[in-house]
């Protein structure tokens, strides 16, 4: 108790509470241009926070961090695109909400879906910190396998009832993957000689180019048709009774489902608002609105991905093996300070371990105060003619992910997918199971070989969790299928009923 | 699209059989991987070009593409690539500035307003959170 008290006792100072809301706007406004990651500012921060004390240094990184993944809400629920990886999932339902006026419950929804989430994230973990560490330390690379293809069978969900042509675009995501080092012995392959190709090919500029750049060129070739107006209606702001209620369980299965993910290493906020997506349209009574604008799906993605920044940070504090490409960064920091992360933390300073727990809570209980106050003021966006917005979208994406490399080579890639993703839309091929397949292809290849390496396949069968895993993998495709089907037996459809629309941010 | 999918797997197949096998003995190939992807997306357009055929294409979720749209798209692409090599030599304040009454120019923007006072207040912003906030070279 002495600890706790000592922890959240030190918080209570002028310097950490600007330190705090410096964080917050810079976060918010990172989140909100698409292209500004959440890694790329806390890495920028660093050099600025190194001369600091650890505490107040540790305040200004983890708000941004929070900030950031309610910021990029706002880009993904009006424009579509996301504004840091972990808005991936809101895209699916957030700007199909927008389109049907209901970008005003969306923002409110979301802000809430995503304070729940951290919230949550962050107290399951104040209390369960070192059991659930202990059980992350049992994954290898067999368990790490059955995990990824756990998380491959949601191509299949993603693909929108297409599914050859969603398969296609995983496996075409999964081999964009290769490219880079190989995972085992370090050797170039495919790179043909660019060495920007060497670290792999640069996520943030295809994300940037399939979702931001492939909608405005979507607008631009279907301009003319009165479907593809810009957002420009919020309608209501807070959601009514029934609509809250619908929420109730979207979030609890957010919570959880990112909890969880963002304990284990290597896995983000992005992995995690995608799998909870997926999660919450299995329980969903209404799962035919996921993609066409369920606030259950915009509430699960949301409250997951936040939920998986407790999670992360309590990885990397317990294990020393950063939860994220964030929790690097700051792992970096930490070591400066002489702050070694890894189980001696809790018995060193369990003091620092509260600490950084309550600035996660001060910093995600401010930033939904000014993501509240701050929605209305978006409005004024929405005012700007289609052109301009065309514009701004634009070279927002194309100053963004220079910024992320300072490469022009980024820059072109992200225009090369921009027009791929137009082709791939016009021809009806999702672009979400690509993105999912270039997420988790490096981490299926890399646990896969040296689950072979250390044994062959009896590695993976032998393991009681890769077992599991891999049943939940078969279970999670064949159990939805078997079920509709005995559905359509007992109550057969009537003829025309249309096959549900794929969602927005995922086939587009 | 099928058949540029079925092109795309065979190149993925050739590439992955080019990889150099490494001296010391492996319990799998490194081929293995891109390999089993290449064969893949072979099977699946294949089963792609086979529904094709046997169904008629919907295309419920696509709008008809208009020709200045397309047109659009393509000065958008080019004004990009162009902006691209003016950036190396150019100041980005003009060249900037310079790029995006251009874009505005393709996407149907006319007058003083639009070409010369929203591309300057653009680029003043771009500038301004980019290159004096966040330290990043443009």
């Amino acid at each position: 108790m002495n600890a706790l008290l000592d922890g959240f006792g030190a918080l209570f100072t002028p310097q950490i509470a600007l330190c705090i809301l410096a964080g917050a706007a810079i976060g918010m406004l990172v989140g909100a241009f698409p292209g500004i990651s959440a890694t790329m500012a806390v890495a920028l921060a660093s050099a600025f926070t190194l001369t600091m004390d650890p505490l107040p240094g540790l305040a200004v990184l983890l708000t941004i961090l929070v900030a950031a993944q309610f910021g990029d809400r706002i880009p993904a629920i009006l424009i579509n695109t996301p504004g840091t990886p972990a808005s991936i999932a809101t895209t699916f339902d957030g700007y199909a909400l927008a389109r049907q006026g209901k970008a005003g419950i969306a923002l409110t929804a979301s802000a809430y879906a995503s304070a729940i989430g951290g919230l949550v994230g962050i107290a399951v973990l104040m209390a369960a910190a070192v059991p659930l560490s202990n059980l992350a330390l049992e994954f290898g690379s067999p368990e790490m396998f059955a995990l990824v293809v756990f998380g491959l069978t949601m191509m299949i969900e993603v693909s929108g009832g297409k599914i050859v042509k969603g398969l296609l675009a995983g496996l075409f995501g999964l081999a964009l993957g290769t490219i880079g080092r190989d995972p085992l012995d370090g050797s170039d392959r495919f790179t043909f000689g660019i060495p920007q190709l060497v670290e792999g090919i640069p996520f943030i500029a295809v994300i940037i180019g399939l979702f931001g750049i492939t909608e405005v060129f979507s607008q631009m070739v279907e301009r003319g048709h009165a479907q593809q107006e810009a957002v420009r209606s919020f309608g209501r702001w807070w959601p009514n009774k029934a609509e809250n209620r619908s929420m109730i369980k979207p979030v609890a299965v957010g919570s959880a489902v990112g909890t969880i993910v963002g304990i284990l290493p290597a896995a983000g906020g992005d992995i995690g608002g995608i799998v909870a997506w997926d999660q919450a349209r299995r329980v969903s009574k209404e799962p035919e609105l996921f993609g066409k604008g369920s606030l259950e799906g915009l509430t699960a993605a949301d409250s997951s991905s936040n939920a998986g920044v407790g999670g992360s940070v309590l990885t990397t504090l317990a294990l020393g093996v950063p939860g994220d490409s964030v929790m690097a960064v700051m792992l970096g920091s930490m070591i400066i300070w002489g702050i070694q992360p890894g189980p001696s933390l809790f018995s060193q300073h369990p003091d620092l371990v509260y600490s950084i727990s309550g600035i996660l809570i001060f910093a995600t209980l401010l930033t939904l105060g000014l993501s509240l106050l701050r929605m209305r003021g978006v409005a004024k966006l929405l005012e700007l003619p289609t052109r301009f917005l065309w514009v701004v979208i634009v070279t927002f994406c194309i100053v963004g992910t220079y910024a992320v490399n300072n490469s022009v080579f980024d820059v072109g890639l992200m225009l090369l997918f921009g027009v791929v993703g137009l082709l791939l839309r016009r021809f009806g091929i999702p672009a979400g199971p690509i993105v999912l397949g270039l997420i988790l292809g490096p981490l299926a290849e890399r646990n896969f070989r040296r689950s072979m390496e250390l044994g062959g396949l009896e590695t993976i069968y032998t393991s009681p969790i890769a077992v599991v895993l891999l049943v939940a993998a078969v279970l999670a495709i064949a159990v939805p299928r078997i079920r509709s089907r005995m559905k359509a037996r007992k109550r057969p459809s009537p003829p025309g009923t249309p096959e549900p629309r794929q969602p927005a941010g995922v086939g587009s | 699209m099928g058949a540029v999918f079925l092109a795309l797997g065979v190149v993925i197949l050739v590439l992955a059989r080019a990889i150099e096998l490494p001296d010391r003995a492996l319990a799998v190939s490194p081929r293995i991987w891109p390999e089993a992807l290449g064969t893949g997306i072979i099977a699946l357009s294949v089963l792609q070009i086979v529904l094709a055929f046997l169904a008629t294409p919907k295309r419920d979720d696509v709008e008809p593409a208009t020709r200045v749209g397309v047109l659009r798209v393509a000065g958008f692409v080019l004004a990009t690539l162009a902006f691209g090599l003016l950036w190396y030599y150019i100041h980005f304040l003009v060249s900037g500035m310079v790029f995006v009454a251009a874009l505005t120019w393709i996407a149907g923007g006319r007058g003083i307003k639009d070409l010369i006072l929203f591309p300057a207040g653009i680029t003043v912003v771009l500038y301004a959170l980019f290159a004096l906030l966040l330290r990043v070279p443009v």
